[in-house]
């Protein structure tokens, strides 16, 4: 179980309503600065990007997801084997920080504890028409065990944070899942034999299968 | 119905706990009455033996012989066997499977007794081979029978073949008087002198005749007994070959092995060296059929013996020792040295392994063949723009042949494992769709992986020894793209069917063909797309049309996925195109756009096609990239279209 040798994959869930900026963030995160002709290679919805932190590879699919209402029911099969999601709202759009919430409940009643949540606050190039309260943001996230996060992906501000910190959270998770692992292993080195049947009872039923 | 009696031995160490969870529990489900996985523990130098049986859906573990032992007579009653018992004091891990393999053996008699008598249909399938470590002798004689035996060679021979070489090499031939095996062993270094011994063959196993030794189940573990053990009765101890004693690996060994007799006169067997009066080898004392060139570059001085860059040159050296090449396909081979076409081996080669059964497929016309390669190649080289990373620029021809032989040879177990389930899988898709449980598609795609995890470890004379690769990955997807050739195809009719018949009975495709009626007269702004967006054009929507035909047309799921792409990036090359349009289709757009584009074609197939995909992509692709993303939001915008439209 070395991490090291081997690229860790995650799977990073980006939701929040429509126009919240979910997509300018992470085209911000992806996108090469210093050659603006990579951008043609980026695909729809769809994009990876390459992380080495403290010499471990990472390689994060980040899927974007429709955020209309309408297609609220699809969500299931876009976060199922998720590691990370990043919820976006609009710090001038009550409404959206409302969606977020949902979305929050949802996950962590699917996949537990397991997901790693970011909560970003978009455009705080707007902080002036800010109708979302810092406090009360920040207050939530932490209630709910997520991160929060105020960007401005219009003036790619705090974007590198958030997934450095995700990735960072998702890289610990998963060390802890291979060290529990590790230790069932350790622990169950004595058992012999996980069967109460006799064996000549189970072999006899082939026949009639 | 058919009941599967199987046997997996794990070439890994530690591979219990990975058996346990995946392979058992899913495979069992229905592929197999029984599964036999042995594994070494990496815990302790034990072999672990899973016992599986879908009846119970129970899993046996043995483990760990120490611990073992203390719980013998606690379960005496439950196996009888054990107690009597096949896994008292093992020594050391050789004689740990041979014991393992006794116990297989008696149970799998018993399996098969039980079955023949319930029911004549019932048939058992299993694989008695073991592929231990390579450090065990077992599997270092596995890998090379065509060097020690050989069933034509006499007792003069033998004597003319061992004399040169020192004490304790060995050949098994056929005595000709007795019609039985027979070990001829070299037993001084000093004189010349063989001695024979005559191997008895029992309902238990072989024997040598006169021994004391219980008998062994086949000739490997017999020979490996003798060569592993000091004072086993014989004068001597047997020696394998110190080439074959030192071969690090399978493809090493594969490569001694496809010289056959000629290994012996080849610089690679010490005989030679040991008489060092040569820097060639010395004529093949056995006539050599008329067809064989003399070996061509054999011009490596005898020092060079041992060193690493000797086996460099191996497999170059022994595919043209070994077949009669036309000039201008040296060239090719060494471009390329690993690789060896399988056609050419076939037709030139006399080693029994390659040539293929005289049945209707086999003997196909070339031409046909060819075609069906170029259609292997084309799968391996058209979705380039999903898996470049994964797929090398040139798919290699020769790895697919090789693989595409050994799943179809008649004579292989793959193919009777493979049509069987063909078979089956026919009637269990044809089946009402109510009386089907399981996820038919769930199940054909295990299948699918625990074939391809069997042919990744099979025993060197389950698959064509041409297939030596030099890249894990390049297998996988070979084996990937061979496996939908030979099992999707000829059952896509059939879950096709079945899926259809699935959502007919449930409504879903009527429900699905009027809410494509309605998205299909939506606008802009009933989708919410983006002010920057506009709505595809008729042009796009019959581009789209042309690859949803192709993709139905498919049955390779990554060439239906491949399709999907291309509609997808028609999609994206619209928005580009758009004045002020956006370098990138966010999802918000992306969504609507599909599922109009989709609603527009009115082609309800298509739910067929996402359950296709869903189920029959292969996991590294459902789960990772954009094939996985692409392959959701194909599903989604499907179910959206089934469901969401009130």
């Amino acid at each position: 179980m070395t991490s090291t040798s081997k690229t860790s994959k995650f799977k990073v869930v980006l939701l929040g309503e429509g126009c919240v900026g979910k997509t300018s963030i992470v085209l911000r995160y992806c996108e090469n600065k210093f050659n603006e002709k990579h951008l043609s290679t980026l695909q729809a919805s769809y994009l990876e990007k390459k992380l080495n932190i403290g010499g471990k590879r990472i390689n994060l699919a980040i899927w974007d997801t429709a955020g209309q209402e309408r297609f609220h029911a699809l969500g299931p099969i876009y976060y199922r084997e998720s590691h990370g999601a990043i919820l976006v709202y609009d710090i001038t759009d009550e409404d959206s920080f409302m969606k977020v919430k949902k979305w929050v409940k949802e996950l962590r009643k699917m996949l537990g504890n397991e997901i790693c949540l970011c909560i970003v606050g978009n455009k705080i190039d707007l902080e002036k028409d800010r109708t979302v309260h810092v406090t009360r943001a920040e207050d939530y996230a932490q209630s709910v065990g997520a991160v929060h996060f105020h960007t401005s992906a219009k003036m790619n501000k705090g974007i590198e944070e958030v997934f450095l910190n995700l990735t960072k959270r998702m890289l610990a998770a998963q060390d802890d899942n291979t060290n529990t692992a590790g230790k069932q292993g350790g622990s169950r080195k004595s058992v012999v034999i996980i069967d109460d049947e006799p064996l000549q009872q189970s072999s006899g039923c082939c026949g009639s299968s | 119905m058919m009941s599967y009696v199987y046997r997996y031995d794990s070439p890994f160490r530690g591979d219990e706990d990975h058996y346990t969870s995946e392979l058992i529990n899913g495979l069992m489900n229905d592929c197999f009455s029984h599964l036999f996985v042995f594994s070494q523990s990496n815990r302790s130098p034990d072999i672990v033996i899973s016992i599986a049986s879908n009846k119970k859906r129970q899993l046996i573990k043995i483990q760990e012989t120490s611990a073992f032992e203390a719980e013998e007579e606690r379960k005496t009653h439950h196996f009888k066997e054990m107690a009597t018992n096949p896994f008292a004091r093992p020594r050391s891990s050789t004689d740990y499977r041979l014991r393992a393999n006794d116990y297989f053996n008696r149970h799998l008699q018993e399996c098969q007794d039980r079955i023949t008598t319930d029911s004549s249909e019932n048939q058992i399938v299993a694989n008695k081979d073991i592929i231990p470590e390579l450090k065990d002798t077992y599997h270092r004689l596995y890998n090379t029978q065509s060097i020690w035996y050989h069933p034509t060679v006499n007792r003069e021979k033998a004597m003319e073949m061992l004399s040169q070489f020192p004490k304790g090499y060995f050949i098994v031939r056929k005595s000709s008087k007795l019609k039985h095996p027979c070990l001829s062993v070299k037993v001084s270094d000093k004189s010349a002198e063989v001695n024979h011994y005559l191997i008895n063959f029992t309902d238990k196993g072989c024997y040598i005749d006169g021994s004391n030794v219980e008998p062994y189940p086949n000739l490997e573990y017999l020979i490996a007994f003798y060569c592993d053990y000091i004072n086993a009765g014989l004068p001597c101890q047997l020696q394998l070959p110190l080439a074959v004693r030192k071969a690090k690996n399978e493809a090493e060994l594969a490569t001694f092995a496809l010289m056959g007799e000629n290994f012996w006169t080849s610089r690679f067997c010490e005989a030679i060296l040991y008489e060092s009066d040569t820097n060639s080898p010395t004529p093949p004392p056995i006539p050599e059929p008329p067809a064989r060139e003399p070996p061509v570059s054999l011009d490596l001085p005898p020092q060079d013996r041992g060193e690493k860059s000797k086996y460099k040159s191996i497999y170059l050296d022994v595919c043209l020792d070994h077949c009669n090449l036309p000039d201008n396909s040296v060239e090719e081979i060494q471009e390329n040295p690993l690789y060896i076409d399988v056609k050419e081996l076939s037709v030139s080669s006399n080693s029994p392994k390659t040539i293929s059964s005289p049945n209707h497929e086999a003997s196909t016309p070339d031409d046909q063949k060819g075609r069906r390669i170029q259609a292997l190649q084309s799968w391996l080289s058209a979705p380039k723009m999903f898996f470049a990373r994964r797929i090398t620029a040139n798919p290699n021809k020769k790895l697919l042949i090789g693989i595409n032989k050994t799943l179809t040879d008649k004579n292989k177990q793959f193919y009777v494992h493979i049509s069987k389930f063909i078979e089956r899988y026919r009637a269990v898709l044809t089946a009402p769709v109510a009386t089907i449980q399981e996820d038919p598609l769930l199940t054909i795609r295990k299948f699918m992986n625990f074939t391809k995890e069997r042919f990744q470890n099979a025993p060197r004379s389950e698959i064509y020894d041409i297939i030596i690769f030099n890249d894990q990955m390049d297998l996988d997807t070979a084996l990937e793209g061979c496996l939908h050739d030979i099992i999707t195809k000829p059952l896509k009719k059939y879950i096709l069917d079945y899926l259809e018949r699935k959502y007919e009975s449930n409504g879903s495709l009527r429900a699905l063909h009027r809410n494509m009626n309605i998205v299909a007269r939506y606008g802009h702004d009933d989708l919410q797309l983006s002010k920057s967006v506009s709505l595809p054009g008729r042009k796009t929507i019959e581009l789209a049309r042309v690859f949803f035909d192709k993709m139905i047309g498919e049955y390779s799921p990554i060439l239906k996925i491949s399709n999907l792409h291309n509609v997808i990036m028609r999609m994206k090359q619209d928005i580009e195109n758009t004045p002020g349009g956006r370098r990138y289709l966010s999802a918000d757009d992306f969504i609507p756009l599909l599922i109009y584009i989709i609603a527009k074609l009115g082609m309800e197939k298509l739910l067929l096609e996402a359950d296709y995909i869903e189920g029959l992509l292969p996991k590294n692709l459902l789960e990772n990239g954009e094939s996985a993303y692409y392959a959701t939001a194909f599903k989604a915008a499907l179910l959206y279209l089934k469901d969401e439209i009130r």
